[in-house]
């Protein structure tokens, strides 16, 4: 198969992000940013509160002027390109509601052609097929003639990406675009993105602080860490096994588990207790065990959990000392925990 | 291959809608040039009005000199006031701002105030009172604050704030002429009380050669910009990544609405909520957040709206003409009142 060579969206150089207030110090954020994205590609920025990541995204939307280094996208610096020229280039969903009730979703995802057309805003063909494309690509074609106010959070969020796309630049980026949403809607954001990535050949960044979100869809993570200077990038997993996940958000009383790809709270010395058993119930037994402060083991303990478990169903029995009882539910598994001590 | 698509770009019915409002406009237009203190038949003045004799010659006089020019100046007026209110409410995303939200009235009655009351302070200066006078000190006024708040649009990034300067200067504004009324005379105090009742009556045809050029500018700009204003629906950062320049698009914008709020006071003094509520009241009819069709309807809506309280403000089969002010505020209010409680989404759709 030949691929073509990969075209790259964005580049920065050297980039230092952070304040310059009039007659203050400078306030860096972040020194020395190198960073690289291809069209195809989708990248999830993350990092703790206060770390910079809103500095960032404005920088690289061109909102905010870096303090020193460079920004290009396709090949042309975003800070000396006209205001129309670079959201040609750039289009953004940002957090911010949106309170223009009377809009319709076809009116909205129009609105994204804003810098291609002229005084009037009168459209095209070919702009009335780009905004068709893009409702399409986001499935938001049945609600055109919706009012924005009758949408629900999920709907409104695949509306204002249908106005990005339709924007039609190489980079779209979003300021946390899964707030708000349930699980399901969660994924399937996630999902249309990374299809948006691929099929549209967009660059597309995403801030967020969903950490399995990101694990699944990103094919790159950007990190930034609380002290300057930290910032680590690279395929998602690799920063996991190489520990620059938890450092990234490393805070005392909390530590990230590889294999479950969670940060969980760490075990203060609670009562041990020796689980046994797999599978599914096995785990969850375990999570259960854990919130309620019990120190869980493989070796030899005085209490000694085992999880029995088929399809439809599972069962527990505990073993402390010579008794032994069983129980069917974590809820009377975890009175009966409670009773032992 | 073309994505087969249900969408449609055509605008639905919408050319009906404003065709229905043109009418409606030349009907009140017509009786507003028939009621008053003398009726005059509609045929008559149809008659009049290109050119011919009427059977009574001082209708001629009563058309042409007095109700015409009036009934003109309400068209203007209201066009114009509704129009400014639509841009201030669409640039600062607040459904409660009205033309006069940057203190452009305010300027203009601190204006008329010095004229009709510091004549009595300062010891019978200007006793000259005509309304010629009041216009052009209303213009002064008003053309002092709209470049101060120009000034200052030009170095701040955020609206709001510019809002709460707006506001401010509509309270130093105020208190000057509070000042200036604890210190003068009641027959001049009366006086400008007098002014801020609003009145259609007083232009002149000359006057009239100046009001509507102003109108006429501040209405064609206006129409200028609705694809920024489109754009400000989303707010100024969505409008700023999709390519709007802020600061020249929002100058442009307090441009035409202080033209069109601040020529119209001079003239015919505050007339207040015509601003306010015909945005309003053309949204709940019109739903549409588009200003290429919303400006042209709420144009519409606001003439309509005022030659319809010219109308109610001279009392049926009587002398008495009540101020114009009370009057938009008296048949809106309730208008608008009944239209939110109906509708309530107001607070969304605006």
């Amino acid at each position: 198969m030949n691929t073509p060579a990969p075209h790259i969206a964005l580049n920065a150089k050297k980039l230092t992000i952070g304040y310059q207030s009039k007659g203050r110090r400078q306030q860096v954020v972040q020194e020395n940013l190198e960073l690289q994205l291809c069209r195809g590609e989708l990248v999830c920025l993350m990092g703790p509160n206060g770390a910079g990541k809103s500095t960032l995204l404005r920088t690289l939307a061109g909102v905010q002027a870096p303090l020193a280094g460079e920004v290009t996208v396709g090949g042309k610096s975003i800070y000396t390109l006209s205001q129309s020229e670079r959201a040609k280039h750039i289009s953004l969903v940002l957090t911010e509601t949106i309170n223009a009730g009377n809009m319709t979703v076809q009116e909205l995802v129009a609105l994204g052609r804003y810098p291609h057309t002229g005084w009037g805003g009168s459209l095209s063909r070919t702009d009335e097929q780009v905004v068709e494309q893009a409702m399409e690509d986001l499935e938001v074609i049945p609600l055109a003639n919706r009012l924005l106010f009758e949408l629900s959070d999920g709907q409104r969020q695949k509306a204002l990406i249908a106005r990005a796309l339709a924007q039609d630049g190489q980079l779209i980026i979003l300021d946390e675009p899964t707030a708000h949403l349930d699980l399901i809607n969660r994924l399937h954001i996630m999902r249309l993105l990374r299809q948006l990535a691929v099929l549209r050949n967009k660059a597309i960044i995403v801030a967020t602080h969903e950490l399995d979100l990101a694990l699944q869809s990103a094919d790159k993570l950007w990190l930034l860490h609380k002290e300057q200077g930290g910032f680590t990038e690279g395929t998602p997993e690799d920063l996991v096994l190489n520990g620059s996940l938890a450092a990234a958000f490393s805070r005392s009383g909390y530590h990230f588990d590889p294999y479950s790809g969670q940060f969980v709270e760490e075990q203060e010395a609670g009562v041990p207790v020796q689980l046994t058993g797999d599978g599914a119930a096995f785990l969850w037994t375990k999570k259960a065990l854990r919130r309620k402060g019990y120190k869980v083991v493989s070796a030899d303990a005085e209490i000694r959990v085992t999880v029995k478990s088929n399809p439809s169903a599972s069962l527990w029995v505990i073993s402390s000392g010579n008794i032994s009882t069983t129980v069917y539910s974590v809820e009377e598994l975890l009175r009966e925990l409670e009773k032992l001590q | 291959m073309p994505a087969q698509t249900p969408i449609s770009w055509k605008t639905k019915n919408q050319a009906a809608n404003l065709l229905l409002l043109v009418l409606l406009l030349l009907m009140l237009f017509l009786a507003d040039l028939s009621l008053g203190s003398v009726s005059v038949p509609p045929a008559q003045i149809i008659k009049i009005l290109f050119g011919g004799a009427s059977e009574k010659p001082a209708w001629e006089q009563i058309i042409l000199q007095f109700r015409l020019p009036k009934a003109i100046t309400a068209l203007a007026a209201g066009s114009a006031l509704a129009c400014s209110g639509l841009q201030m409410q669409t640039l600062f995303r607040n459904p409660l701002a009205g033309p006069f939200v940057l203190g452009i009235s305010s300027g203009a009655s601190l204006g008329v105030a010095l004229v009709v009351m510091a004549g009595s302070v300062a010891g019978g200066l200007f006793t000259l009172n005509s309304h010629a006078l009041t216009v052009l000190a209303a213009t002064a006024g008003s053309m002092l604050v709209l470049l101060l708040v120009v000034g200052v649009s030009a170095r701040i990034r955020d609206s709001m704030t510019l809002l709460i300067i707006g506001l401010m200067f509509g309270s130093l504004a105020g208190a000057l002429v509070s000042i200036l009324q604890f210190f003068s005379q009641a027959e001049q105090v009366q006086a400008y009380l007098i002014w801020t009742f609003g009145s259609l009556a007083g232009t002149t045809w000359q006057e009239l050669a100046m009001l509507l050029p102003v109108c006429g500018a501040g209405l064609l700009l206006s129409l200028f910009l609705a694809k920024p204003l489109n754009a400000l629906l989303l707010g100024d950062r969505y409008a700023e990544s999709m390519g709007v320049p802020l600061k020249k698009v929002r100058f442009l914008i307090i441009i035409s609405a202080s033209l069109l709020a601040g020529g119209v006071t001079a003239f015919c003094g505050p007339i207040a909520f015509v601003g306010l509520a015909v945005p309003h009241l053309t949204r709940l009819l019109i739903p549409t957040a588009d200003h290429r069709r919303l400006l042209p309807s709420v144009m519409l809506g606001g003439a309509i709206l005022m030659l319809l309280c010219d109308i109610l403000s001279q009392l049926p089969g009587t002398e008495k003409v009540l101020p114009i002010n009370a009057v938009t505020s008296l048949l809106g209010a309730p208008v608008v009142i009944w239209l939110i409680v109906r509708r309530r989404n107001i607070s969304k759709s605006f």
